[in-house]
């Protein structure tokens, strides 16, 4: 049971943090913090 | 086998990239083809495609909503659907877990697995018919006769609600319920974010407005995404080396794509996607064939 919580927890903890991680790293690329609604955004990716 | 380990993993990070550059040429809905590709080009085991794939769509989803801005009345519809989005993504792993579990029941038995069969199939109708609405869509909008948009707005039970992007109407909470629990089981049972099946809804069915549309759709897509990791980590469907060659490989794969496809016109990209649609119900219907005519054969 705790192998299987920790499994859970470990398959939701490593794509958010590639998520993170993939999104900070476009802000440092375009040098702002943010995006508007108006442009095409990058990670909308396999989605 | 490790030689077949190293292969397996180069042919997933050659997945991942496809997809993703696929993705970012399309902007959405890239995530459509990894299931059918990971268990009919790979031979991976369907609940493990779709465990896999489900989990690795929680990274770009995650990226997706930090980098948009969004107000808390944006929120509304995400929180609306909840509901009907928890239980049918559960109820989606469910089916699936189970039918894979009679596979395990019946596994000295030769024929094609409930699994596999069910999934190709729902893939193959979603796909069919995605793809050519996608083309008569896009036929129409390059003839500049677009076609009516909110079908079923206003229709339904009470109470109702209003929503950005909709202008004055006023849409069902019920029906939107309805719709939530809809996208939910599918993403459950086949391992997709749901976007695939939320923007030509939101937009077509509610007559949502194009940028209302993306950022409430990509605010559910994170919440089907995890919730879909929870359901296939709690059955042991989700491989997590698969998850990270998919998640890597696919980003610079979409960032190329995204590259390539600066210059293409929404409706060009609306119909090259609706090849693609049909491209891949073809594949999956030529998977089923032999599924179904092997076990016949037998």
């Amino acid at each position: 049971m705790r192998d299987k919580v920790l499994f859970t927890l470990l398959c939701i903890a490593l794509p958010v943090f590639w998520g993170v991680i993939v999104n900070w790293l476009f802000n440092m690329w375009r040098g702002q913090p943010d995006t508007s609604d108006d442009e095409r955004v990058f990670p909308d990716y396999q989605i | 086998m490790p030689g077949m380990l190293d292969v397996e993993s180069l042919m997933i990070v050659v997945v991942g990239g496809a997809v993703g550059f696929l993705s970012g040429v399309f902007g959405f809905g890239g995530g459509f083809l990894i299931v059918p590709v990971l268990n009919i080009g790979l031979g991976l085991p369907m609940p493990i495609a779709v465990g896999s794939a489900a989990c690795q769509v929680l990274g770009p989803a995650t990226a997706a909503v930090l980098a948009r801005r969004r107000s808390w009345h944006e929120l509304r519809l995400p929180f609306i659907v909840f509901g009907g989005l928890t239980l049918g993504v559960f109820l989606g792993a469910g089916v699936l877990h189970e039918l894979s579990h009679e596979e395990s029941a019946t596994r000295n038995l030769s024929g094609p697995q409930p699994a596999d069969v069910l999934v190709l199939s729902v893939y193959f109708v979603m796909l069919l018919t995605l793809g050519a609405f996608a083309l008569w869509e896009s036929t129409r909008a390059l003839q500049q006769r677009p076609i009516r948009m909110g079908w079923i707005a206003g229709r339904g039970f009470p109470p109702t609600t209003q929503l950005p992007g909709l202008g004055e109407s006023r849409v069902s909470v019920p029906v939107l319920s309805w719709f939530g629990f809809g996208v939910g089981f599918l993403s459950g049972l086949l391992g997709m974010s749901g976007g695939l099946l939320l923007l030509p809804g939101l937009i077509y069915l509610f007559g949502m407005r194009w940028r209302a549309a993306v950022t409430a759709s990509m605010m559910i897509v994170w919440l089907v995404a995890l919730q879909s990791t929870i359901a296939h980590a709690w059955h042991d469907h989700i491989r997590l080396p698969i998850v990270i060659g998919l998640l890597v490989s696919g980003t610079f794969g979409a960032r190329l794509g995204v590259f390539v496809s600066r210059d293409v016109a929404p409706a060009r990209g609306r119909r090259s996607f609706g090849w693609l649609a049909l491209a891949t119900a073809a594949m999956i219907s030529v998977r089923l064939v032999s599924l179904l005519t092997q076990h016949d054969a037998q």
